[in-house]
């Protein structure tokens, strides 16, 4: 492993210093909804049933500019308020391929062929595998699915005086709410950041040691399990993974939508920051789930007759 | 299991907030502020980083004017824990240290490197504006200029105009300087490469053009400035270069990478 140290190291600081900006205002978003906002009121505002709750949170998604990063911290926090699980996970798992921000690139990545083509393939399959994961997940139960920390729900503005951690002395006499969303984000972003270095650790160095496979691309059938391959080891964020996918050439246009697909929602190091949510058990439910739904889907849009979607697939022969 | 000295270690635990932020910060800001981020970073993402680092300081040092340590009645962390939880924090800290001067190895290079051309919706990432004004200016430029006096190209544009048809009839047989990281690879030929970050350095790939000619250069991984002939094999958008004459630039233009 010490001839590819340097390698490791380099993937490694600029993995942290890619993530934590956006892991922070993760934190510091959850930190201003859990202390301004009256979160408890629009939680029991939500509809219970898990398809409709679910349907809330994509849309969610659809609106907010958010990346995997940002998207944990704040879900963390809010089913911690009691937010129904199959929104959070919805929001959680779709929210990262379907902001406008991860559209915009996928808009300009694709302008060269056909763009809109292009959003709509991107958004029904990251939409379908989120309410696939969101859905398998609630029916498996909070306790099944959730670690108990955060299953141990918080009022609505927890004191500082509670925290283990820090103790409030200037900020909390004079802006009390204020106080416990500074100690809300600063708690929250430390707890998410130990998660992120660590995943960011073991990325790296799985993709130095796997590097032979970053580059592997195949014909048929054979493109799609690499390319998710290929997502899973190079641990793109999603709002520029669009550009990445199309790096690719020679691959399917089925290969070059699973990377998209299962990027957003499953590589080494959001497995990694998945331990700060849920249980060992449901991470592992989860990433079959994703491995299967993203190859079937893949799989599924192979098939398509290529005449009807020449427009969108890229020939280095023109 | 839990340790003899709460007071000590709830207060070592206070402190590795602040500390950790202002490290994280002081890294955050050194890189940005030495145009090292450039090589790690996709410089849309700079803005981010800048003003992140600026914010980790700031907490470090408002922290302690902002905040007391918990309570000495607080449950007292096992000093195993605390120790771990520090050295996982830090850990960014002592991977900076580590990083050599010229953060991008000709290793990291080589692992990056494909020999097939890049898809131009790849190349948007770097090439703003719209498709068909980078299209006019390649055009206008191989059609004004003599073949045999060299026009400057990005390794980018190459990648671009070599993937139209037009544009490679245009430019085969034309004479162009183009700049990049030289790559050994046999006596008779090298590689010219540049490594394209779209997101960060975890997602970097490089790209290559084969170039026809030797150097009596020893370091992989040497910014080259090289003039050559561009060719075209009748069956393949992969363009080649015949080196014509080939010098190290003293400065190193602006890449938007």
């Amino acid at each position: 492993m010490l001839p590819h140290l340097p390698e490791i190291t380099l993937i490694f600081t600029s993995l942290f210093i890619q993530g934590l900006p956006f892991l922070f205002l993760g934190a510091l978003i959850s930190g201003l909804v859990s202390s301004f906002l009256p979160i408890e009121k629009l939680i029991a505002w939500m509809p219970r049933h898990p398809l409709k709750s679910a349907c809330l949170g994509l849309c969610a998604g659809l609106v907010f500019p958010s990346c995997e990063c940002i998207g944990l911290p704040l879900v963390r926090r809010l089913t911690r308020k009691g937010l129904p699980l199959s929104a959070g996970l919805a929001y959680l798992f779709a929210g990262p391929a379907i902001n406008p921000i991860a559209l915009s690139s996928t808009w300009l990545a694709f302008s060269f062929e056909d763009p809109i083509t292009a959003i709509c393939l991107r958004l029904i399959g990251a939409i379908l595998i989120a309410l696939i994961l969101a859905l398998s997940l609630h029916r498996m139960g909070r306790t099944w699915v959730l670690r108990p920390e955060v299953l141990a729900t918080t009022p609505t503005n927890e004191h500082l005086t509670q925290s283990p951690v820090i103790a409030a002395s200037w900020l909390q006499a004079r802006f009390p709410r204020l106080a416990n969303a500074v100690q809300i984000t600063l708690v929250d972003f430390l707890n998410v950041s130990l998660f992120y270095i660590f995943g960011a650790l073991i990325a790296a160095t799985v993709q130095t040691m796997g590097s032979t496979f970053l580059n592997q691309t195949g014909t048929g059938l054979l493109g799609i399990p690499l390319m998710m391959l290929a997502a899973i080891l190079s641990s793109v964020c999603s709002s520029a993974d669009a550009f990445v996918a199309k790096s690719y050439v020679n691959v399917s246009l089925a290969a070059t939508f699973a990377f998209l697909w299962i990027g957003p929602v499953l590589d080494l190091k959001l497995i990694v920051i998945y331990h700060s949510f849920f249980q060992r058990r449901a991470i592992v439910l989860l990433t079959i789930l994703t491995l299967v739904s993203v190859f079937l889907l893949a799989l599924a849009l192979s098939v398509i007759p290529a005449d009807y979607l020449n427009a969108i697939y890229w020939s280095t022969q023109r | 299991m839990t340790s003899p000295h709460p007071n000590y270690l709830l207060r070592l635990r206070y402190f590795l907030i602040p500390l950790c932020f202002g490290a994280w910060g002081c890294v955050l800001l050194r890189l940005y502020l030495s145009g090292q981020l450039a090589q790690i970073q996709n410089p849309t993402y700079h803005p981010f980083t800048f003003g992140f680092a600026l914010i980790l300081i700031f907490i470090a040092i408002s922290f302690p004017l902002l905040f007391d340590p918990p309570e000495t009645t607080s449950a007292s962390p096992s000093l195993a824990a605390l120790g771990g939880r520090a050295l996982l924090l830090l850990l960014p800290f002592f991977a900076y240290l580590h990083l050599p001067d010229d953060f991008i190895s000709t290793n990291f290079l080589r692992q990056r490197t494909s020999s097939a051309l890049l898809s131009p919706g790849a190349l948007k990432r770097f090439l703003p504006g719209k498709p068909g004004e980078l299209y006019r200016l390649l055009k206008e430029q191989a059609e004004t200029t003599p073949k045999d006096q060299p026009v400057s190209l990005d390794l980018l544009e190459l990648i671009y105009l070599s993937q139209d048809k037009q544009l490679r009839e245009l430019y085969d047989g034309h004479q162009v300087v183009i700049f990049g990281q030289w790559l050994s690879e046999n006596p008779t030929q090298f590689k010219l490469a540049r490594l394209l970050i779209f997101c960060c350095a975890a997602d970097g790939r490089t790209v290559t053009l084969n170039v026809h000619g030797q150097t009596d250069l020893k370091d992989d991984g040497s910014w080259l400035e090289v003039i050559g002939t561009l060719r075209y094999d009748a069956d393949t958008n992969i363009p080649k270069l015949e080196l014509i004459n080939y010098t190290k630039p003293e400065h190193l233009p602006d890449f938007n990478m």
